[in-house]
């Protein structure tokens, strides 16, 4: 019952993982139990190769225990049948075994030297296989000594009577002797076998355990996979989602620039056309009047006032239809490297007919160097000419603008002074608002629209610019667009004047 | 100077008309474009002035339309349309300048005045024939007139209204030759324009007696049966 809530809280933490974690997550998954059905297998393999060493090694105990039993047996019958038939091919087996088993005993002793148990056992059968062969040689000597009992051993009991008792002692402790380093060599071997067999039960607990570890490996291996390939499905559902959910965001912003691009076009086509109509109406009643023969005063004034509201209301919609179409900001690497300085030139000469209308001296200083800011020309100048318009409208006759242009390391300064009315300090946090005006009756005397420095503003910041002012009351204000160097251009700057600086 | 002037809007239509035809222009006022493409077709005009949205071929195509004729009579677009792209079209299409609604009437008959400057037919700003000259730009006729001893010259000059100073401009571009009604009636009646079976001898008739302020109404002389000619004196027998 509560395992439904657990998953759904686990599915939940899943989801508010990053995708790279969660893609690391799905990798990792597989990826752990191969390594995991890897290092068992491994493991697995060492221990039967270790298993197989061991059960080489017992074959081999086996082995040497059998020929030191052999060689035992062999020279007990050979001294047997030497005593018995005196001939000395009979001690062929018993010369053998002198070389043999201290051999053998010396390769068991080896093979055993990790169980101090068995190398224990292995000293006492050695002590008795020495206790043995040193019966045997006694068993010879004595055989051999005298020679006069060899006629005895012939010929039968009676002529050893005496040595008979003795040599039966001992062949009773011969006897003894060879049992016990018999059933020491037996118990040897069964201790070997037992640990044998000890030894395959703990291989064989420790195979089953890592086929155990294996076979969960490998079925949480397949588990995992199978998850990680849900998860991934899931992954990339999700991602398909995700790419969905931007193409539709993306139509959206698509179908809102059309409709916004369609209602510019169509403010721009309703909006002029009944301006287009009022203007041209007007405009040909006032050539009506001058076929007139009596010329009425009174509507060839009021003609006049429609002909200049009409324009009036033909530049205010020219100016929202500009702010419409160039709102937000440009990319700033598409536009244009240009020099600011015959942009500059340009506006004063321009302005110069406009200054002379109002009366008023406009003088211009620039650099001479070139200015290179990355822009859109035409928009640029028609920011520094609404500010030049704007200082025109509110400067007295007789007064006098500066156009001015000064290059910084990082930014073109561009300034409009003007000796003007100045703006009063309350109203120069507004004076870039769209239809502020800081006085509203001497606006209306000046003839401005309340737009012209929102449109400059709107294009500096466009170009990633600011735009500020600097003003006092009676005494006039500065205007000042700083825009940013263009980078590539004030390295070349950089660049030509050190070959100049080499140069000289 | 014979205009076609193609603006779908009656209200913007009428007054560009009024204004052109008041500056001695014989204009072709039409609505649509499909009107306006038969008539490019059909006659010989001498400036078009096209609108860009209109109902059947749009300004555009008109001015290419017109292009692809190997015509060569300038083309003004005069549209609402004012974006820099726009403005790229529509002068790649053929047009030879582009006016932003609403126009200042005063700037589009200078524009007016200078595409007619540029067109092949040109000869100056204005028409020679004898001692008369005909001012294309004011409308205004003026005679020199020497008294018999050639010692004093003076000149007479009159402001002819617009239908006076379209029939005067016609004779005087073809001088000296019977211009026949058909002839006359083709150049300077509107397109949809039927003349009363009168209305030509009745302008000829004004034109003589405007005139006559600077004594050259002889000049224009009646060839009965046939049409009119103009005529300076000296050359008559």
């Amino acid at each position: 019952m509560q395992i439904v809530p657990l998953v759904h809280q686990l599915q939940r933490h899943w989801r508010a993982l990053p995708i790279r974690v969660r893609g690391t997550l799905i990798i990792a998954m597989p990826v752990t139990c191969l390594l995991i059905a890897l290092s068992a297998f491994a493991w697995l393999k060492a221990s039967l190769v270790e298993d197989q060493i061991l059960v080489q090694q017992t074959q081999g105990v086996r082995l040497e225990t059998k020929r030191l039993l052999n060689a035992l047996i062999d020279a007990e019958t050979g001294v047997r049948g030497y005593g018995l038939t005196r001939r000395s091919e009979f001690l062929v087996p018993y010369q053998n075994a002198q070389t043999i088993i201290p051999e053998t005993l010396d390769r068991l002793e080896e093979m055993v030297q990790s169980d101090p148990q068995q190398t224990a056992r292995i000293r006492s059968i050695r002590a008795l296989a020495d206790e043995n062969l040193r019966i045997f040689q006694q068993k010879l000597t004595l055989k051999r000594s005298p020679e006069l009992t060899e006629p005895a051993a012939n010929d039968g009991p009676a002529d050893i009577v005496v040595p008979a008792n003795a040599l039966y002692d001992w062949l009773q402790t011969g006897k003894e002797t060879m049992n016990e380093a018999r059933s020491e060599i037996d118990r040897f071997a069964q201790e070997e076998e037992a640990l044998l067999i000890a030894s395959r039960k703990h291989q064989d607990f420790y195979r089953q355990i890592t086929w155990i570890v294996l076979c969960i490996s490998g079925i949480v291996g397949i588990l995992g996979a199978m998850l990680a390939v849900h998860l991934f499905y899931q992954l990339e559902q999700e991602l398909a989602s995700r790419e969905q959910n931007l193409q539709r965001a993306n139509e959206q912003l698509e179908v809102a620039c059309a409709q916004l691009q369609r209602f510019t076009a169509n403010a721009s086509h309703e909006l002029r056309a009944p301006l287009a109509a009022v203007l041209s109406n007007a405009q040909v009643g006032l050539m009506m009047l001058n076929d007139l023969e009596a010329d009425p005063p009174s509507i060839r004034k009021k003609l006049q006032k429609i002909v200049t509201l009409t324009k009036q209301m033909s530049t205010l919609v020219s100016e929202l239809l500009f702010l419409a179409r160039h709102e937000g900001t440009l990319s700033i690497e598409a536009l244009p490297s240009i020099d600011l300085n015959p942009l500059l030139a340009a506006v004063y000469t321009d302005g110069l007919s406009q200054a002379k209308a109002y009366q008023l001296t406009l003088t211009h200083q620039q650099p001479l160097s070139p200015v290179i800011v990355n822009a859109d020309a035409d928009l640029l100048r028609q920011a520094i000419t609404n500010l030049l318009t704007n200082a025109c409208r509110y400067t007295p006759a007789g007064g006098s603008i500066e156009l001015r242009l000064l290059a910084e390391s990082q930014q073109a300064i561009i300034q409009v002074e003007d000796t003007g009315i100045g703006i009063p300090t309350e109203a120069l946090p507004h004076i870039f608002e769209r239809f502020y005006r800081g006085d509203r009756k001497r606006a209306k005397a000046s003839g401005g629209l309340g737009l012209g420095l929102a449109i400059a503003q709107q294009i500096v910041q466009a170009h990633r610019g600011q735009i500020s002012v600097q003003s006092s009351l009676g005494k006039g204000s500065t205007f000042q667009i700083a825009l940013p160097i263009s980078v590539d251009t004030s390295k070349q700057n950089v660049a030509l004047s050190s070959t100049v600086a080499t140069a000289i | 100077m014979r205009i076609l002037l193609v603006e779908d809007d009656p209200d913007q239509l009428d007054p560009l008309h009024e204004a052109l035809t008041r500056s001695g222009h014989v204009v072709d006022a039409v609505e649509d474009g499909t009107t306006a493409r038969w008539l490019i077709d059909e006659k010989a005009y001498d400036l078009l002035v096209f609108d860009w949205m209109l109902p059947g071929e749009d300004g555009v195509f008109l001015c290419q339309y017109y292009r692809q004729l190997g015509k060569t009579a300038p083309v003004l677009l005069l549209t609402a349309k004012d974006t820099t792209a726009d403005k790229i079209t529509g002068l790649d299409a053929g047009a030879d300048d582009y006016l932003v609604k609403p126009v200042d009437i005063d700037e589009l008959l200078a524009r007016v005045r200078a595409l007619r400057r540029r067109s092949p037919l040109w000869c100056g700003d204005s028409l020679q024939l004898g001692a008369m000259s005909l001012h294309l730009d004011t409308m205004h006729v003026e005679k020199k007139e020497g008294n018999k001893e050639g010692k004093e010259q003076e000149t007479v000059s009159i402001r002819l209204a617009s239908r006076d100073f379209q029939l005067l401009e016609y004779m005087m571009r073809h001088p000296c030759q019977i211009l026949t009604h058909t002839q006359i009636e083709q150049a300077l009646w509107e397109w949809g324009d039927e003349p009363e079976s009168n209305a030509i001898a009745t302008r000829i008739r004004r034109l003589r007696h405007r005139l006559k302020e600077i004594g050259a109404d002889q000049w224009i002389e009646t060839v009965y049966g046939t049409g009119y000619r103009l005529e300076p004196p000296s050359t008559q027998p």
